[in-house]
């Protein structure tokens, strides 16, 4: 996908897909984003985590410091009431468009 | 999620110090390589392999470092600021909850700000108005002021002569342009006219100011001709006034003295000149091909503007070597006569400038006072919360903390008392500006208001005041170990009480300081008005009468209308008697050099001169002037008859060594010989502290002027006195006009000298008297607190038997001690500083101990008074309560 903002829009609200189901550390994120996908979305770690750290400058989700399944020093996002909020839209609009995607493609 | 136990505190730390935002960063990416690199591994990969792919599928490292570092970093800063926000927000909330629960203290030291900074934003805008803001004119450093003088005698200054003022224009080369002007009063309108200030300049006067008409034009090169066609400017409160701000007054003709004249323009509304007051109508000079040829007749006041290359010294040289090169082309009227130059500021504003600096001075001091009261306010209030503080400290804040806490407390008061200051200041301001008389000072005072600069100084204050006040107690305060507050019974220690008692004398001193100043006026004030008028202001009615010089041409119409006027007066019920006369006592006139007939002709620069005056028969007797010797004027002295003058006793001192001038006879320029009939008592000219100079008195009948004023004595009341003469002049000459009657005492008390001493007397009074009430709360509540810290032992004193009033002595006598030498030191202070008002005294040393005596009591009074009321309180201590109490 050549548009960036799309691009990103969309990493951020998978992202903050990805934590609807409590805290969750960045290695958890990618993991899951991996796996749900069945390996179509492969998203560089590095981007993953700046979009991690925007969204929590955003205040769309919170971070704090906790201990790993492994007993490691991990740091675990939550989605916040705003993110929530955000998610939703994101949602709705990527819903929205993509049915409309269809219907063009299928025309 | 299971917690890191250590993450709360870390967090804290990390949001304080923004360099460990890296090292989380690192620790995040660490832990992410190393999952990924667990999973690889538990997948079969060797270390090397897992390692490489788990950093290949992460991507570029240190820019993703840099990146989340200047995200974190951003949100840190946001955090930070939203923090301070919160804890000032928190500040004064607990400051705001505190000051409520004392309104008492809360109130009083907002006020005492709020009279400190109201005071000096007020006379701060006098000040602004005065001595900073610039001029109403293009450039006005380079305009400038000239007179001619002598050589011999600089203090003898006049305005210039006509041709005079020609040649100087002609020959210097160190002015752009140079242009004159002299005051004037119109009468203005024929149904019902009004008389109005004015003024008359030559046709360039304005360009020389740099200034432009508002609406229309000011006069043309060739309007300030003999014969040229008479036109008018207006000034914008006469075209609001008189002409209700109608814009197509231009080109409209007016009557102006009974002739037609044609309005040309209106001024700009900022527009003022002080020598001529609020001039409502300006025309060019108007004088005679004849005037303007005599060279010995001095009229025209000179304003010049500097070439740029030129300075006021340099202007000064050039002109004292062109006027040298005229003395020896005109002996007869130049020799011996030089020209003098001043910035035009200081001929507009000089007056004023040590009243101002003076009134500065008095607010300074009294908002330091002020701020010293609320300083101690605030220390003895510290010291009730010792406890509170205590407490903060013992649970771990910072003394940074409390500082800020105490500061933000002092902050409220102050934005709180300097809020109100500034309705202090309005009221304070519209007071001061009521106490000048209409025109008696110049008029750029009234343009005093508070503006922009104003506010930002009051602002200005009010964060010096701020830090003053919340400072001091505040590192006091904080500076406590939380073992001293905390011990039982724990009293205030010796360091904080030398603290207050400084606090208190300073306030002591500086009261003294502005008392004893006013002190010296009032007493200057008592010695002025103690001075030999040389007539009798009570009871005396005066008003000025102009009649239109176009229905009263010549002296015989004049003389026959202003006979009527003063036979009707005269007439009035309860009138005791009334006379004409040019110019009132204190005000300046005109004066003329003479030659004595049978005494040899005096050098140029040597010839007598006289203030000089006309007036008519019946005027001294109505100002109840002594005539010493000879003769009134009497009605049969008119222009059929023999040239008669009478003159003042001054008159014969300086001319015939003090023998009387009574028979002797003189001559003045172009007159046939003046023989004088009478002499009478000094009566002031100008001011009325100046000594009073030779003056000639000339028969109104036998050179009649279109302008007199009437002096009236009565019986009783003035009561309808200016209603009547409205009336007369109506009846008995058509066209004439009042300017408004006043009586001659209110007169007396606008004239400058007055005014100089009873201005200051008033504001500097006034801010005294405010100290001194602020001292009283000051002295009041340092007694009380140490009644109150002393609770314990007066009750174990009242307990043992001792008598309530050696109690009250006992408080006392510690207030009495600072009071003293707070007195003291005020003495010193006010004495070394009252030689820098010297010259604004009158009849008192700066040095009167009569002055100083009277403050030095006032103050005793006031602190005995102050001390008192608290410390009856000591004596209402019930042993048993307190003895329990501990």
């Amino acid at each position: 996908m050549a548009d960036l903002d799309l691009l990103q829009g969309t990493l951020d609200t998978l992202v903050l897909k990805a934590l609807t189901w409590g805290p969750r550390h960045g290695y958890a994120v990618a993991r899951w984003l991996k796996d749900t996908s069945s390996g179509t979305i492969e998203v560089e770690d590095r981007a993953l985590y700046v979009a991690l750290h925007r969204l929590e400058e955003r205040g769309w989700v919170d971070s704090q410091w906790g201990l790993s399944e492994n007993n490691r020093r991990a740091k675990y996002y939550q989605l916040t009431a705003a993110g929530r909020r955000q998610l939703r839209q994101k949602s709705a609009d990527f819903t929205t468009y993509a049915t409309a995607m269809f219907k063009v493609l299928r025309a | 999620m299971p917690r890191d136990p250590s993450s709360r505190i870390a967090g804290v730390r990390r949001l304080l110090h923004l360099p460990s935002v890296r090292h989380d960063i690192d620790d995040e990416l660490r832990f992410h390589v190393e999952s990924r690199v667990d999973a690889l591994l538990a997948q079969g990969l060797d270390r090397r392999t897992a390692e490489r792919t788990a950093w290949r599928e992460f991507g570029d490292l240190p820019s993703a470092r840099a990146e989340l570092e200047a995200i974190d970093r951003r949100r840190a800063r946001g955090i930070a600021l939203g923090e301070w926000i919160e804890s000032v927000r928190q500040d004064a909330r607990v400051a705001l909850r505190g000051l409520v629960t004392r309104p008492v203290f809360s109130l009083t030291v907002v006020f005492t700000i709020a009279l400190g900074v109201g005071a000096n934003a007020a006379i701060f805008s006098v000040l602004d108005a005065v001595l900073l803001r610039a001029l109403p004119y293009a450039h006005p450093d380079r305009l400038v002021h000239l007179w001619e003088t002598f050589h011999s005698n600089v203090a003898n200054q006049s305005e210039a002569s006509y041709p005079d003022y020609l040649d100087w224009r002609a020959r210097n080369r160190v002015f752009a342009d140079m242009g004159g002007y002299r005051g004037a009063a119109y009468v203005l309108g024929s149904q019902q006219p009004t008389v109005e200030r004015g003024a008359q300049s030559t046709a360039n006067f304005f360009d020389v100011l740099g200034v432009h008409a508002a609406i229309g034009r000011t006069f043309l090169p060739g309007e300030d001709d003999v014969g040229a066609p008479r036109v008018a400017l207006l000034s914008d409160g006469l075209w609001r006034r008189a002409f209700a701000s109608d814009r197509s007054v231009i080109g409209r003709t007016i009557t102006v003295d009974g002739t037609s004249a044609t309005v040309v323009g209106v001024l700009p509304a900022g527009f003022t000149f002080a020598p001529v007051r609020d001039a409502g109508i300006w025309m060019p000079i108007d004088a005679s091909a004849e005037w303007r040829r005599e060279r010995g007749s001095h009229w025209l006041n000179v304003v010049a503007r500097l070439d740029p290359g030129a300075t006021v010294a340099s202007a000064a040289r050039e002109m004292s070597s062109v006027m040298t090169q005229m003395g020896r082309e005109y002996p007869g009227d130049d020799a011996a006569r030089d020209a003098r130059i001043a910035p035009l500021r200081d001929t507009l504003v000089g007056s004023v400038r040590p009243l101002i600096l003076l009134l500065y001075g008095a607010v300074a001091v009294l908002l330091l006072v002020a701020c010293v009261n609320c300083a101690n306010l605030m220390l003895i209030r510290g010291a009730d919360r010792r406890r509170e503080m205590a407490v903060r400290i013992a649970l771990g804040a910072g003394r940074a903390r409390l500082v800020r806490q105490l500061m933000t407390e002092s902050a409220l008061l102050t934005a709180a008392g300097g809020a109100l200051g500034l309705v202090v200041a309005r009221l304070g301001l519209a007071g001061l500006l009521g106490l000048i008389p209409p025109g008696a000072v110049t008029p750029v005072l009234a343009a005093a208001t508070i503006n922009g600069p104003v506010l930002i100084y009051s602002i200005g204050i009010c964060v010096v005041t701020a830090m003053l006040v919340g400072l001091v107690p505040a590192l006091r305060e904080s500076g406590a170990g939380p073992a001293d507050g905390l011990k039982l019974g724990a009293r205030g220690n010796s360091r904080a009480g030398a603290l207050r008692d400084t606090l208190v004398v300073t306030e002591v001193a500086l009261t003294v300081v502005l008392v004893s100043g006013a002190a010296l006026f009032g007493r200057s004030l008592v010695k002025l008005m103690s001075i030999e008028l040389g007539f009798n202001a009570e009871h005396l009615t005066t008003a000025s009468i102009d009649l239109p010089n176009a229905t009263y041409p010549d002296a015989a119409t004049r003389v026959h209308a202003f006979d009527r006027i003063v036979s009707a007066v005269r007439a009035l019920p309860g009138v005791d008697g009334a006379g004409l006369v040019t110019r009132l006592p204190l005000d300046w006139g005109t004066s003329t050099s003479f030659t004595i007939v049978g005494q040899p002709a005096p050098a140029p620069d040597q010839e007598p001169s006289a203030s000089y005056r006309t007036s008519s028969p019946g005027y001294f007797a109505a100002l109840e002037t002594p005539l010493v010797d000879g003769r009134d004027f009497r009605t049969a002295d008119d222009t059929t008859a023999p040239l008669v003058a009478i003159v003042n006793r001054a008159f014969g001192r300086a001319y015939f060594d003090g023998a009387t001038a009574v028979g002797q006879r003189i001559v003045l320029h172009g007159t046939d010989s003046v023989r004088i009939v009478g002499e009478v008592g000094d009566v002031p000219i100008g001011n009325i502290d100046d000594r009073v100079p030779p003056t000639l008195y000339m028969a109104f009948a036998q050179d009649a002027d279109n302008a007199m004023h009437i002096a009236i004595r009565s019986r009783g009341d003035a009561g309808d006195l200016p209603r009547d003469i409205a009336r007369i002049v109506d009846q008995q000459a058509p066209g004439g006009a009042v300017v408004q009657a006043m009586p001659m005492d209110e007169l007396l008390a606008q004239s400058s000298s007055v005014f100089m001493r009873r201005f200051p007397l008033l504001l500097v009074g006034a801010f005294a008297l405010v100290t001194m009430v602020l001292a009283m709360v000051g002295i009041y509540g340092m007694v009380s607190y140490s009644v109150s810290q002393r609770r314990r032992e007066l009750g174990i004193r009242l307990a043992l038997g001792a008598q309530p009033r050696s109690l009250v002595s006992l408080v006392v006598r510690h207030g009495g001690t600072l009071a003293g030498a707070g007195i003291l030191i005020g003495l010193t202070v006010a004495i070394v500083l009252a030689r820098f008002i010297a010259s604004m005294l009158y009849g008192v040393s700066p040095n009167d101990p009569a002055a100083y005596a009277a403050a030095a009591i006032v103050l005793a009074v006031v602190a005995v008074a102050a001390g008192v009321l608290p410390a009856r309180r000591a004596t209402r201590v019930n042993p048993a309560t307190v003895l329990r109490s501990d």
